[in-house]
């Protein structure tokens, strides 16, 4: 799970320093469970590495 | 000599015709091309204006419709899908905040719950989120009615 680490951590950047684990723990199941879904629906394991299927960045509210 | 001039008089008349000639077209085509751009400019204004004013149409009812989804507990994910069976799609970047900043406002409360070998942060209407819904649902409901009236007068007038 390198690049959704990765990805985490650019997130994080943006947010503010008080809520950020809370944040990215949040968003990190999130991720997961799209993946799954993606995954169940074309019937394949999806490498989460290579086919990282989520938009832009969440930006800081 | 009467010869000459009347000659010179006919060259500076030509002259002169030319030059209008000339000036008039320039116009006409600078005018062809200032109406183009303009046309066009006027189409991608009017689409811009319609996308905000969607936007702002649909703004405040995804509120509505996330608190009505949260009567039932529902994670991230399970409620944008929810939502997307209802008919109403919303993206990430626009629905998570939005749970978050409802959950800050004390309309949701919220739990980490392991499931399926993942732990997952559920939300649920509050108290307070239950009885703002109630009015918040009432007032759109009337809206809603008022303004179909006025829609259908409207439409059986055209």
């Amino acid at each position: 799970m390198k690049l959704i680490d990765r990805y985490m951590s650019a997130v994080a950047f943006h947010l503010p320093e008080s809520r950020r684990d809370e944040i990215t723990r949040e968003l990190r199941a999130n991720i997961l469970d799209k993946l799954e879904n993606l995954a169940e629906q074309q019937g394949r394991e999806i490498n989460a590495d290579v086919c990282f299927g989520y938009g832009s960045v969440l930006h800081p509210e | 000599m009467l010869l000459q001039l009347i000659s010179q008089l006919l060259n500076l008349v030509s002259l002169l015709k030319n030059i209008l000639f000339g000036f008039l077209q320039f116009i006409t085509v600078w005018r062809i091309a200032f109406t183009v751009c303009g046309t066009v400019l006027v189409n991608y204004m009017s689409e811009e204006h319609l996308e905000k004013l969607r936007q702002e149409l649909r703004r405040g009812i995804l509120v509505l419709a996330v608190l009505g989804s949260l009567r039932q507990s529902h994670y991230g994910y399970s409620l944008r899908k929810q939502l997307q069976e209802a008919g109403i799609d919303i993206d990430e970047g626009t629905l998570y905040p939005l749970v978050r900043r409802l959950a800050d406002q004390g309309l949701l409360s919220s739990e980490w719950q392991q499931g399926e070998g993942r732990e997952r942060r559920y939300y649920q209407l509050s108290d307070e989120g239950v009885a703002l819904l109630a009015s918040l649902s009432s007032e759109w409901q009337q809206l809603n009615s008022h303004v179909s009236k006025i829609l259908e007068v409207e439409s059986e007038a055209n």
